[in-house]
């Protein structure tokens, strides 16, 4: 009998604890705010390290040009410049002159941040439209004379993927500093078919996939309004 | 300790970065096998002389070969070979003739290796020998620089550029 009444008592505080997580109130989560994707400015760089290779060398001459717009945490990104290279070679020297661009998006990891701060990853494709040419002297193994030549490939152009790492800080009102890594990959040259592309602008050395690519940039932005930084997820 | 992992890194990235040995696969040497037409097996050509145009220079050969490597004239686009021989016991003397085109290619292989260049479509425009004589292999000069075994004329490091059959 007694045992019973144990089983019934038993049975009666499971279903009141049953009874007591249904009374539990469902908390309403609060909307999930929308972004806004609607521009806010645009930043407007360069790259420090090409303007210090001409300055500082005599076998690179070029700039570059870097600019992103903001959609709330995805930025797109432009990159427009010029190098022209004078190499030594082993056998005599190699000339290129150029001009590329590079168009992509960045995605940034750092979008709560209260001073836009961005570390992004993102995607480039680049064109680059050049020419090049090497002065050198062939000397075959035997019998014949050495032969000098100077082979120009004049109307050269070519396409290339990367992929893009990055920080862009801000330093001071409109002023950011940056850099980005680019791994570069898939460079495609159509040119003159007698001349294979050693080094074209915006890419660097063709025959190496993937090649890799540097740059410090300092920037000033352009604001036209203020973005309201979500809060945290608590 | 932390700087060994930062080293590391420096040397992976240094060694994408430089320029690798230098493994210069171009030539301007033309690779001839000599096959029996019979049996199509490996033959010996008792080869005297061989005159190549664009120089003055006649190889004398004076052996029997199976195979054998031709210059070709770097300041043109055609060579003409002429290749004289006899048979195995010398009663017999003959001389063939090969004109051969082609085009150079321009490419620069690394800074510290230089440019070179290399030719391609290899191309008979005329010959004494009948076309069933001539098989082409190869349209393009190539040598493997780590075949040479010592010695730079060894024809087994060149592409084979054709088979002609006696």
């Amino acid at each position: 009998m007694l045992s019973t009444i144990r089983f019934f008592i038993s049975v009666f505080l499971i279903f009141l604890a049953l009874f007591t997580f249904g009374q539990e109130k469902k908390v309403a989560k609060a909307p999930k705010p929308k972004k806004d994707f609607r521009p806010s400015g645009f930043r407007v760089g360069t790259d420090l390290i090409d303007i210090g290779k001409t300055i500082g060398t005599n076998t690179f001459t070029g700039w570059e040009l870097n600019g992103d717009v903001d959609f709330a945490n995805y930025y797109l990104a432009v990159d427009v410049g010029t190098w022209g290279k004078d190499i030594l070679i082993h056998n005599g020297d190699y000339t290129n002159s150029g001009t590329y661009y590079r168009v992509g998006i960045d995605v940034n990891f750092l979008g709560k941040d209260p001073d836009r701060n961005m570390f992004f990853i993102g995607f480039r494709a680049g064109h680059s439209v050049f020419s090049e040419s090497v002065n050198y002297t062939y000397t075959p193994q035997h019998l014949f004379s050495p032969l000098t030549s100077n082979p120009s490939n004049p109307n050269a152009s070519g396409n290339w993927g990367e992929l893009t790492t990055g920080l862009r800080v801000k330093i001071w009102k409109g002023l950011w500093l940056g850099y980005t890594a680019r791994m570069k990959f898939a460079p495609t040259v159509h040119g003159n078919p007698n001349f294979v592309t050693y080094d074209m602008p915006g890419y660097g050395v063709v025959q190496n996939s993937p090649w890799w690519g540097f740059n410090y940039q300092v920037f000033w932005r352009f604001g036209w309004r203020e973005v309201k930084i979500l809060p945290e997820k608590k | 300790m932390k700087y060994v992992g930062i080293i590391g890194i420096c040397l992976v990235l240094g060694s994408c970065l430089n320029d690798g040995n230098c493994l210069i696969t171009a030539t301007n040497n033309m690779h001839i096998q000599f096959k029996k037409e019979s049996n199509k097996l490996d033959s010996s050509l008792r080869i005297k002389a061989i005159s190549i145009s664009g120089t003055d220079t006649i190889i004398k050969v004076n052996a029997s070969v199976s195979e054998i490597l031709i210059p070709i004239d770097i300041h043109s686009n055609i060579t003409s070979v002429v290749i004289w021989h006899t048979n195995s016991d010398s009663t017999k003397a003959g001389f063939d003739t090969l004109q051969v085109s082609y085009t150079g290619q321009t490419k620069v292989i690394a800074k510290d290796c230089g440019a070179f260049t290399y030719y391609q479509n290899l191309k008979v425009l005329h010959s004494n020998l009948k076309d069933s004589q001539i098989k082409e292999f190869s349209t393009s000069l190539l040598v493997d620089p780590t075949l040479y075994s010592g010695n730079r004329n060894n024809p087994s490091a060149y592409a084979v550029n054709y088979q002609i059959f006696y």
